[in-house]
């Protein structure tokens, strides 16, 4: 078994003294805000107020095992089964507000809540919890790109004026300064001057960091790394973008990996499959990423890590305000809607040696189960094998493990014998 | 029907704004709840999740069957539940090459914020929108809201019936003719009811409604007054119970049902929900009796 890195168990280390932290300063009044992952919470960390993110939190709640019993509650309220769950279940566990059925005992109620329009359902997931706290709400508008070209990583990097669209970029910006203030009137105090392109400028520098991990592991003769390790190693200072320790953290991330590799130690030895994941992680049962290691495949690729670069590194051009609505504008998007998220997994899958791609389809969580048949015909008209799993990221409920197990490994075993015909 | 020679529009996407200026006298055509079989064999249907909106499912059938394909555009309300991924869908089967072409599509995106940004973005839209539909013939600006208002009369009044209501609000918007104020034939006597939820493409449950008693109050129809409303609603309607049903793949319009049914609490309106029911339910969809309130 290799052993994990050591800048791995710093991160959940980091992320618990945060929340203890956090629960200090929310215990003496301080004033947070709860807010989607797709949303521009560098208005937040720029002004120094807290933030919870929703899907994390809704996964720290699912690896505690307490989605099946907020779930089963949700239902029993009157909010039928197919509603989303992964963006929904936190709303579910405060509406229960139970300190026992909690992780940390729960939250507190947010000073504001911040979701983009970029499923049909946020605004009102967000309104239920708005009426249930009596936090403000502010909704970001998600207006469509009306022509959206499959590669969206490379000119986004820099040309995001052409590549967004003046229009979109405008309002989206707009949405930000509104979000400020907003922001600055719950804090009770003004962003400091020059905090939002400084913090912009070191989230750069962090992400390019990462695209260099994301580098070295698809360029690794074997998966240095599993994704287990390399999602809370990425994760945890992504919900910390541009602060210190999250850039110092991924500086000890790339060293830590750059060591690894060069030692020549490997998570299989006699690795023979690589599989990527796609989608959100399955956090109830993280334990299915490692459970074909014994014959040799691998998850060695999830979105997280390439996506911190190719989602988030925007050039400045001298106005962090609109370089962040580049960031935001369709962030979410580009991982399921077709063109983008064919092309790019495609892109992914090529650059890591990938032979199976899994993909998670959330049925009951349809801004991500879409696109997935998209994405599927785009990796196998690349030459990658896709399996589909019919799975929800965090209700357990509906999950049948060995069927699952029993799909991946039709797939491994299909790239299997397409190896030996080929005579590798 | 309006004049087939003449160059229309057509709009998809629910909650599309006839009304808007932008599209004031244009031949249009409101696709949204049409449905289509998909043809034999289909290109599209692989592609298609079994979860995909029955709205958007339908829409891509129909452009798949060229039943579109005599419109001068196709404009797509971004607003409206799906109609994203129902653009996004269409386009990228035309550049796989498993839709054939057809006549452009037009995203109509709108801010979901009120201030300033907001505004000047929607004006931008409205202009591209204008820019798009240059060359098409625009005639008389008809008078949609006052036949409206006397076809909502007609059936808050039992003088048609539900279903028959809900077929002329359907007809007015996919043929971009006024409303029919015809005499019809009236709602039974019995209970008064309202009909609320996910949005219906056919009428099997309305008939279903009329059987039970006087269907006079349609929330999921087209053109259908809003949730704020509803406490009002209840109240000029004389509403005795309200019926709620979403369509089986629905992620959307459940987050609704708890405050729908604590407006009815406060009214005191009995609220019956009827679980899953089909976009173009059939009796079999449907139980034999309306079921009890819950408690």
């Amino acid at each position: 078994m290799t052993p994990a890195l050591p800048c791995t168990a710093e991160a959940a280390a980091y992320q618990r003294d945060w929340a203890k932290s956090l629960r200090a300063r929310l215990a003496g009044g301080e004033a947070y805000a709860f807010a989607n992952a797709d949303t521009p919470m560098e208005v937040f960390h720029a002004l120094d107020m807290p933030v919870v993110v929703n899907q994390w939190w809704s996964s720290v709640i699912a690896a505690k095992k307490l989605s099946g019993l907020h779930l089963d509650a949700s239902e029993a309220m009157g909010f039928h089964a197919r509603l989303a769950k992964y963006s929904a279940l936190p709303l579910f566990a405060a509406i229960d507000g139970r300190p026992e059925t909690q992780p940390w005992g729960g939250l507190p109620a947010p000073g504001l809540l911040c979701a983009r329009a970029s499923a049909d359902d946020h605004p009102l997931i967000f309104a239920e919890w708005a009426r249930l706290t009596g936090a403000p709400l502010k909704i970001l508008s998600a207006p469509g790109h009306p022509d959206p070209e499959p590669d969206w990583w490379t000119p986004l990097r820099r040309d995001w004026e052409a590549t967004v669209g003046a229009d979109r970029l405008d309002l989206m910006a707009g949405e930000i300064a509104e979000l400020t203030e907003m922001a600055e009137q719950v804090a009770g105090r003004r962003t400091p001057d020059g905090a939002l392109a400084q913090l912009m400028e070191r989230i750069d520098r962090q992400e390019r960091i990462f695209e260099a991990c994301a580098q070295m592991i698809a360029e690794a003769p074997r998966l240095p790394v599993r994704i287990s390790e390399m999602i809370p190693n990425v994760m945890i200072p992504q919900w910390h973008r541009g602060s210190d320790w999250a850039l110092a953290h991924a500086q000890r991330f790339r060293d830590a990996l750059a060591a690894r590799i060069a030692s020549g130690a490997a998570v299989c030895p006699d690795e023979r499959v690589r599989m990527m994941w796609i989608g959100a992680g399955l956090w109830f049962d993280t334990g299915f990423y490692t459970a074909f290691e014994d014959q040799g495949a691998v998850f060695a690729w999830s979105m997280y890590l390439p996506f911190a670069a190719d989602g988030y590194v925007r050039a400045n051009h001298g106005d962090p305000v609109r370089a962040l609505a580049a960031r935001v504008s369709d962030i979410n998007e580009h991982l399921h809607q077709p063109p983008w998220a064919g092309a790019w997994h495609v892109k992914e899958a090529q650059a890591n040696r990938i032979d199976l791609a899994v993909i998670i389809v959330p049925s009951a969580d349809r801004p991500s189960g879409y696109g997935t048949r998209f994405i599927a015909r785009a990796l196998e008209e690349a030459g990658v094998a896709t399996v589909m799993l019919d799975a929800d990221m965090v209700d357990a409920r509906g999950w049948d493990g060995a069927e699952a197990r029993a799909r991946v490994q039709a797939g491994i075993d299909r790239v299997t014998d397409g190896h030996r015909a080929k005579g590798r | 029907m309006s004049d087939l020679n003449v160059p229309y529009c057509l709009i998809f996407g629910h909650g599309a704004p006839l009304d808007h200026p932008a599209l004031a006298g244009l031949a249009l055509r409101d696709v949204t709840r049409m449905a289509h079989e998909p043809p034999s064999p289909s290109a599209v249907a692989p592609m298609l999740e079994p979860f995909l909106d029955p709205f958007v499912r339908n829409f891509l059938f129909g452009l798949e069957r060229g039943a579109f394909d005599g419109a001068a555009l196709i404009v797509v309300w971004r607003a409206g539940p799906g109609a994203l991924h129902a653009f996004r869908y269409a386009s990228e089967l035309r550049r796989l090459g498993l839709l054939p072409d057809g006549p452009p599509l037009f995203l109509w995106s709108r801010a979901d914020s009120t201030g300033g940004a907001a505004q000047a973005f929607d004006a931008e839209q409205t202009g591209r929108l204008t820019r798009a539909l240059t060359g098409l013939q625009r005639g008389a600006v008809a008078d949609r809201a006052g036949p409206l208002a006397a076809l909502h009369t007609l059936q808050r009044d039992g003088a048609i019936t539900g279903a028959e209501a809900f077929a002329r609000h359907l007809a007015a918007r996919e043929t971009g003719t006024a409303h029919d104020l015809a005499p019809g034939t009236a709602a039974r006597p019995g209970p008064r009811l309202a009909l609320a939820g996910a949005p219906l493409g056919g009428d099997g449950l309305h008939r279903w409604l009329d059987a039970q008693g006087a269907l006079v109050l349609d929330l999921q129809g087209p053109d259908a007054p809003q949730d704020p409303l509803l406490p009002d609603l209840l109240k000029t309607h004389r509403i005795d119970t309200l019926v709620w049903q979403v369509d089986p793949q629905d992620d959307l319009h459940g987050w609704r049902k708890p405050q729908i049914a604590r407006d009815c609490a406060a009214a005191g309106v009995a609220f019956v929900d009827l679980g899953f029911v089909p976009s173009w339910p059939t009796p079999s969809d449907l139980p034999l009796s309306l079921p009890e309130p819950a408690a």
